[in-house]
């Protein structure tokens, strides 16, 4: 993979978790997250987007949450408190100050 | 010394150009727009003549269909993608009428409301691609929640949400 498309994937991701902090503690549908990237200008094919939600999930930074019903699936997507300590920079330490 | 002044024509010579067409090519409102806006004196010989040497009426002819053309693609992707979004939102209609009343799933009207807000953004985009979208005093009061879309909005989640300049 070159140099540029890492840096583009791991821009992707990072706008991923940005957009779902947004919302946090809230979630957001797969799809409007994926027309959102595109908006702001990262156009990518459906498994693209699927790819980089499967990255992020294996690394703990957000959940995806189901519901099934008769003939039709929802996908919610929420980040998770890992996903906010990256955003926050807190990844070597636990994301909790308690020197007061 | 030349180059620098010939790039200072250029640059004049561009502006005049986009004046002219702003001001839906009338050379009188052109010549007034460059002096008063831009503090720019441009006699009615001179601007005839660019007019003429640079075929400014071809050149905006072909301006004017390649953005009518932009503006065409652009509008057949949202409506693509305003379509995806209401089928989207029917499925979370069917999924809540499968809900019993007293079991709420409260993190699907969370993503059903941004859904739903969303649409209306593009739906408001696609009936004018020019207009901003007015926040709610709601909104406003949260402190500008970003649900996409215009370019206004888009901006606005580069720059406040993602930091990006």
């Amino acid at each position: 993979m070159t140099d540029a498309k890492k840096e583009r994937y791991r821009r992707i991701r990072g706008a991923i978790l940005k957009l779902l902090a947004h919302e946090h503690p809230h979630a957001i549908d797969s799809k409007v997250l994926h027309f959102l990237l595109d908006d702001i200008g990262y156009t990518m094919p459906e498994e693209e987007m699927e790819s980089h939600l499967a990255y992020l999930e294996e690394k703990k930074c957000l959940r995806v949450e189901k519901r099934k019903s008769t003939g039709l699936e929802l996908r919610m997507i929420v980040i998770s408190a890992n996903g906010l300590d990256i955003l926050d920079n807190f990844k070597q330490d636990c994301g909790v100050d308690v020197r007061f | 010394m030349t180059a620098t002044r010939g790039s200072y024509i250029d640059e004049n010579r561009e502006l005049a150009f986009r004046a002219w067409r702003q001001c839906g090519q009338n050379v009188e409102r052109t010549i007034r727009t460059l002096k008063e806006d831009h503090g720019l004196p441009v006699s009615k010989p001179t601007l005839y003549d660019w007019m003429e040497k640079f075929n400014w009426k071809e050149r905006a002819a072909r301006a004017e269909a390649e953005e009518r053309k932009t503006g065409d693609l652009q509008m057949s992707f949202e409506e693509k993608m305003l379509a995806g979004l209401v089928e989207q939102k029917q499925k979370y209609e069917r999924y809540f009428a499968t809900l019993p009343d007293t079991k709420p799933d409260n993190q699907a009207m969370f993503a059903f409301t941004a859904l739903v807000r969303l649409i209306a953004d593009v739906q408001k985009r696609i009936a004018d691609p020019t207009a901003k979208v007015k926040k709610t005093s709601s909104e406003e009061a949260r402190g500008a929640k970003v649900v996409g879309l215009t370019k206004e909005k888009a901006k606005e989640i580069k720059d406040k949400i993602l930091g990006i300049q």
